[in-house]
């Protein structure tokens, strides 16, 4: 009697809890082993860079935050700093350390999430439940100053949208005190934790290598041993000025991926307290300039102030002629936007280079071999956002 | 002359003879800001001074290393700046046109732009397309300006003038309005003029309100919301608006222009650039958008009640059928307007087709016919090109005032005789004035009803002895002098400058009509001794697809009816149903011929505008399309194709013209495919030019005694089809019609202007207000053509050129 064995065909998803967002993956199994996966994306498309291409480039920051909708900050401010490269402009100096504040609460919150849903992926509850709590704090200093809790639309061209409220910085530094004891706690509960580590240890490997070949970007990029950070290589908003380290690990694998976000938060931390040390006075968007509406008192007494503001929310800002890439580091990596301008005051052309997109690309490569238990494992380390792959 | 060799901003360019610095960076793409230069001008005002740019002269080594060392920018060694839009560039010589001083020069001009100027932009209509607005943002005003709003200069808002809003609070004083004025249009409506308190204004030169041909160039130009349509007024903001590129169908000219649409309304019409018209547009253009929502047929209807659309189609091809079978299908004639599109005639052709008549009549198409029959005789029959205007040397137009009827040849003419280049020479025969008489042309003033005579006498100085050959009964000159009144040393100078060089001849379709006009006029381009392609023929009509009928025409010819046929048709009652394509049969064809329709059995009448009305036995209306409802093609003077673009969608049951054709098609069980217009006529090139025969007969006209005077039909710029008459910017500028007789005839009548006079011909009467002329001969009447209150052709009683009337004051004995 012979029996006889094939490989299955199973989907995953898009409607999986564990998917983190809409993505659906072909798993193809011999066994319990993958032999081979190919992720499906686009479920969430909104064509957000044709919609570009009809709207004023200030009109265009709402739809940055709902790229990925978990570090709508750093979104705001990978696009902003574009758009001011583009223009040959710098933010005020406070403007600039209010926005590094921002994305690295920011790049916090958005680390919060992915190790609460992460652990809780593999089965652990109570890290959940901790990480959310802490998330609530930063939160509410967001809302604080932006006046809203999820998509924030508080960068500006040439600056921000408000000045950081009454109590904002001391709110903040009462945060950065409890956050180190939090993060022990963290890595209390998962570090040494048995379960985590025979889930997450030499699961989902990718090479140094592969992770350069495949375009990966972020901790996933760090996380294979690439020292590689957009702050440190092409600084933005002041970045240069700040002292921080860059983790890497040289493991690859899910676990070295884990370790490299925990460390970053920590970084993250540094590099809020030493900007709220040194905040520096003055306006927070840029004053007098072409690209920038006067204030609403000057609109309302000065007739070129009036006739300024008319046709930079009528037509836009007078551009240069030029294409340009610009990216910065978010939590998931390097997210860059391509700009074509016409010279108008809309983009000819805009690209945006998703790293969750790119990320996810890597997939197959780090589940082949792996069991079908670690398909979420690896997809909780790779922390991707629907809102941003598929734009 | 060789090219110029310069820098700008350390470019290498080379400028053209007579090009300025401005022109050049333009066509090399260097931005050099300017608000008052424009390429639609002859010359550049040099008002703004925000075209700056200063000019220095470095030896060549001295400019190479500063080039090599630095980004090029201007050494301390420069002219004082200088308006790029004037300065001529000197060989050799580096220009630079965004120095920190000139940054700032232009600031400070900006800024003394911004000190008077309202805080209103929320509310003016030019906000969003405001060149004054555009340059604040562009040289980044910021501060360094005292305003006192409480303390502005008081200046008159000129709201009494008709169509444009006049706020010169919001000027800047760039001068556009009054080049464009001058310059373009050749009227000089407005100027800048000073004021009590101190200041100058916008106004018109002597302070009455403006009287000009309002043709909204002023307003289209204007670069801040100083001029505004009063028809456009707080209608829609600039932004909200979409744009659509389509061709003006009022006049064969076919000007570009863009409909500025929002909420399924036109609410104005702007300038497009670049275009063959150079933006230009008159009155019409402009301003008759709305005639698309007045005075619309909404329903169809049979004998004057409103009914389904569907069931007057089925009842149209009942009732043709029935006439068909009882009387053959020669019975049915189709009657088509010369305004209507090119889908429409070819759909008034196929439904003949399915009848089986070959009767169409083009009733306004039959002057242009017989001018082609004569030319293709002649071997001149052929296409010319607006370009041959632009570059003809001599341009001879007789019996038309070109303002009135085409104003695109008007601007082409103007701006011919601005160039220094290609001035070339007018003629203009006319029995009375003329704008363009401000040219200094030729000017052969004839006695109204001698054009033969004119034409003979042309002929004869041109061609000697020879024309003996091929005009018989020729008269002695002296003769024809007395009979047409030239003078005879224009008349001289008028041969000469014919035989000068290549000829563009200009002539009214309505002049054409009357017999061997067509043939002298062959006679005379021949005698001017040019080559064929030479020679150019315009026949001017207001209709706007005069040449779309003539190419129909030319292509079917069995389906010619000329009106003496139809006439003929009709009164020996041949004809039992007639079906028209147009608005009105009584303003196409005279008025003894349209009473007899009231004997026939049918009459379908396919409009869009309610105008008059006909009384068959049995009449049909059904509503339709305009150009602005349906994508359309006409096929404007130059013979070229243009299209009218469909911008709003029609009311409800009103059907472009051809599917209604296909929808009676399907009645006829045909199944109607999709009109693809193609304008694919060829002429052919005959290379031997014959002179045409011509029997010269004097006309004994007996003057009819209670009818002493004649009737003339004129064109008027503000009207062209009747359906404009109910656009409203052409009812502001011209509100009704009127009869012109001329101030001798005035005084003897004891007549004043205004006055309600009676016209009466042996075939009807009209009232119309008098208008004076002081340059009209005595024994004349001239009416305007496309006026919806007074028509014309009611007073006519026969398919001649003009009529003989009486008239007395209305309302009051004699």
């Amino acid at each position: 009697m012979s029996v006889e064995t094939r490989e299955m065909l199973i989907n995953m998803g898009p409607q999986h809890p564990s998917t983190h967002g809409v993505l659906r993956i072909i798993l193809k199994l011999d066994g319990e082993r993958i032999a081979g996966s190919e992720p499906e994306v686009g479920y969430l498309h909104r064509g957000f860079e044709k919609l570009a291409e009809n709207m004023l480039y200030q009109q265009f920051i709402p739809y940055t935050d709902r790229l990925d909708y978990l570090a709508s900050m750093n979104n705001n401010q990978s696009y902003v700093v574009a758009v001011e490269r583009l223009l040959g402009i710098k933010a005020p100096p406070r403007a600039q350390a209010i926005r590094v504040i921002m994305s690295e609460l920011g790049r916090i919150a958005s680390h919060l999430v992915w190790l609460a849903t992460h652990a809780l992926d593999i089965g652990a509850m109570t890290v959940f439940l901790y990480c959310f709590r802490e998330r609530e704090a930063i939160i509410d200093l967001f809302e604080a100053a932006a006046g809203n809790r999820l998509n924030y639309n508080y960068a500006r061209i040439g600056g921000v949208a408000f000045d950081l409220p009454k109590g904002f910085k001391e709110n903040l530094q009462k945060f950065l005190d409890i956050f180190p004891e939090k993060l022990d706690e963290y890595h209390r509960l998962l570090t040494k934790n048995r379960i985590w580590l025979s889930r997450t240890k030499g699961i989902g490997i990718l090479t140094k290598e592969q992770a350069i070949n495949w375009g990966t970007s972020g901790p996933v990029l760090r996380g294979s041993g690439v020292e590689w950070d957009i702050r440190k290589a092409f600084p933005y908003d002041g970045y240069e000025n700040y002292d921080f380290d860059v983790p890497t690990n040289q493991t690859g694998d899910v676990y070295g991926r884990y370790l490299v976000r925990m460390e970053e938060m920590r970084q993250s931390r540094r590099i809020i307290q030493q900007a709220i040390e040194h905040l520096p006075d003055g306006p927070v968007i840029l004053q007098d300039s072409p690209y920038v509406s006067p204030s609403k008192e000057k609109i309302m007494t000065e007739n070129f102030s009036l006739m300024k503001h008319m046709v930079l929310t009528i037509k836009g800002m007078r551009t240069p002629v030029a294409t340009l890439y610009s990216a910065t580091e978010n939590p998931k990596g390097e997210l860059g936007f391509y700009i074509v301008s016409d010279g108008s005051g809309k983009p000819y052309k805009l690209k945006i280079r998703a790293p969750s997109f790119i990320n996810i690309s890597a997939m197959p490569t780090m589940l082949k071999g792996n069991y079908v238990a670690d398909v979420i494992a690896v997809i909780g380390s790779l922390d991707f956002v629907f809102g941003e792959c598929d734009r | 002359m060789a090219d110029i060799n310069f820098f700008i901003d350390g470019v290498p360019v080379s400028a053209k003879p007579g090009e300025t610095i401005l022109q050049v960076a333009n066509r090399y793409g260097i931005y050099i800001p300017a608000i008052c230069y424009s390429d639609r001008f002859s010359s550049p005002i040099g008002a703004c001074r925000i075209c700056i740019v200063v000019i220095e002269q470095l030896p060549e080594e001295d400019l190479r290393t500063h080039l090599e060392a630095h980004h090029p920018v201007a050494t301390g060694k420069c002219s004082r700046p200088m308006p790029a839009c004037v300065m001529k560039p000197k060989a050799g010589t580096y220009v630079w046109t965004n120095t920190d001083a000139l940054k700032q020069a232009r600031a400070e001009i900006v800024k003394k732009w911004d000190r008077y100027h309202p805080l209103q932009c929320g509310v003016c209509d030019a906000s969003g397309e405001c060149e004054l607005q555009n340059a604040n943002l562009e040289f980044n005003i910021t501060s360094g300006l005292e305003q006192d709003f409480d303390n502005l200069p008081q200046k008159t808002i000129h709201k009494e003038w008709p169509i444009v809003n006049n706020d010169p609070h919001l000027c800047i004083q760039c001068k556009r309005c009054v080049k464009i004025c001058d310059d373009v249009m050749g009227v000089k409506a407005l100027a800048l003029v000073k004021k009590e308190w101190g200041g100058f204004e916008i106004d018109t030169p002597d302070g009455s309100p403006l009287d000009c041909e309002f043709c909204n160039q002023c307003i289209d130009i204007c670069p801040t919301g100083s001029l505004e349509s009063k028809l456009f007024m707080y209608k829609a903001k600039s932004w909200e608006m979409e744009h659509i590129v389509s061709g003006c169908f009022f006049c064969p000219a076919g000007c570009e222009l863009e409909l500025n649409v929002k909420d399924n309304k036109i609410l104005r019409v702007t300038s497009h650039l670049p275009s063959f018209n150079d933006g230009n547009l008159c009155n019409l253009g402009a301003f008759a958008y709305d005639m698309n929502e007045n005075n619309r047929i909404t329903a169809a209807s049979i004998n004057d009640k409103e009914e389904d659309l569907n069931n007057v189609i089925g009842q149209t091809y009942e009732d043709l059928k029935k006439i068909t079978d009882k009387y053959g299908t020669d019975s049915v004639a189709i009657v088509c307007d010369s305004s209507i599109s090119s889908e429409a005639m070819v759909s008034a052709k196929r439904l003949a087709d399915l009848i089986g008549t070959k009767n169409m009549l083009f009733p306004e198409a039959e002057g242009i016919i017989k001018l082609d029959m004569a030319l293709e005789k002649a071997g001149l029959l052929r296409q010319p090109s607006y370009d041959q205007i632009k570059n003809s040397e001599t341009i001879f137009a007789i019996g038309t005032d070109l303002t009135n009827s085409i104003p695109l040849l008007d601007w082409f003419i103007i701006r011919k005789s601005k160039s220094k280049t290609k001035k070339g020479k007018l003629i203009l025969a006319h029995y009375r004035e003329s704008k363009l008489d401000k040219l200094k042309p030729v000017k052969l003033r004839y006695n109204p009803g001698s054009e033969r005579e004119l034409l003979l006498l042309l002929i004869q100085k041109l061609a000697g002895q020879k024309t003996l050959e091929f005009v018989k009964n020729l008269p002695e000159p002296d003769t024809l002098i007395k009979i047409t009144g030239v003078d005879a040393e224009s008349l001289e100078t008028a041969a000469g400058q014919i035989k000068s060089g290549k000829l563009s001849v200009m002539v009214d379709t309505m002049l054409l009509e009357k017999s061997g006009i067509a043939e002298l006029l062959a006679d005379l381009a021949i005698a001017s001794g040019n080559q064929a392609s030479a020679i150019g023929f315009w026949p001017i009509s207001r209709k706007s697809n005069i040449k779309g009928a003539e190419r129909l025409l030319l292509d079917n010819r069995d389906y010619c009816l000329d009106k003496a046929g139809f006439t003929q048709r009709l009164a020996e009652g041949d004809l039992h149903a007639i079906i028209h394509f147009g608005n009105s049969i009584e303003r196409i064809l005279p008025a003894p011929i349209v009473s007899k329709i009231a004997d026939i059995d049918l009459f379908v009448k396919f409009a869009t505008h309610e105008i008059g009305k006909t009384e068959a036995k049995k009449n049909l209306v059904i509503p339709v399309a305009t150009a602005y409802e349906e994508d359309s093609h006409y096929i404007n003077l130059e013979g070229k194709l243009f299209k009218a673009k469909k911008s709003i969608e029609p009311k409800k049951d009103i059907l472009p013209v051809q599917s209604i054709v296909k929808l009676i098609a399907e009645k006829f069980n045909t199944i109607m495919s999709p009109i693809k217009i193609k304008n694919d006529f060829t002429f052919k090139d005959s290379a031997q030019l014959n002179y045409l025969e011509y029997e010269y007969k004097p006309i004994e006209e007996i003057e009819p005694k209670q009818y002493p005077y004649r009737l003339i039909v004129e064109h008027s710029r503000f009207r062209s089809d009747v359906s404009t008459s109910f656009g409203s910017g052409p009812k502001i500028a011209r509100a009704a019609g009127y009869a012109e007789i001329s101030s001798g005839l005035a005084e003897a009548l004891d007549l004043k202007s205004d006055d309600k006079i009676k016209i009466v011909s042996k075939s009807g009467q009209c009232e119309a207000s008098l208008l004076i002329s002081n340059d009209l001969p005595d024994n004349l009447v001239v009416v305007p053509d496309g006026f919806s209150d007074i028509n014309p052709m009611s007073l006519f009683s026969s398919n001649d050129w003009c009529e003989h009337v009486n008239i007395e004051k209305a309302g009051g004995n004699q």
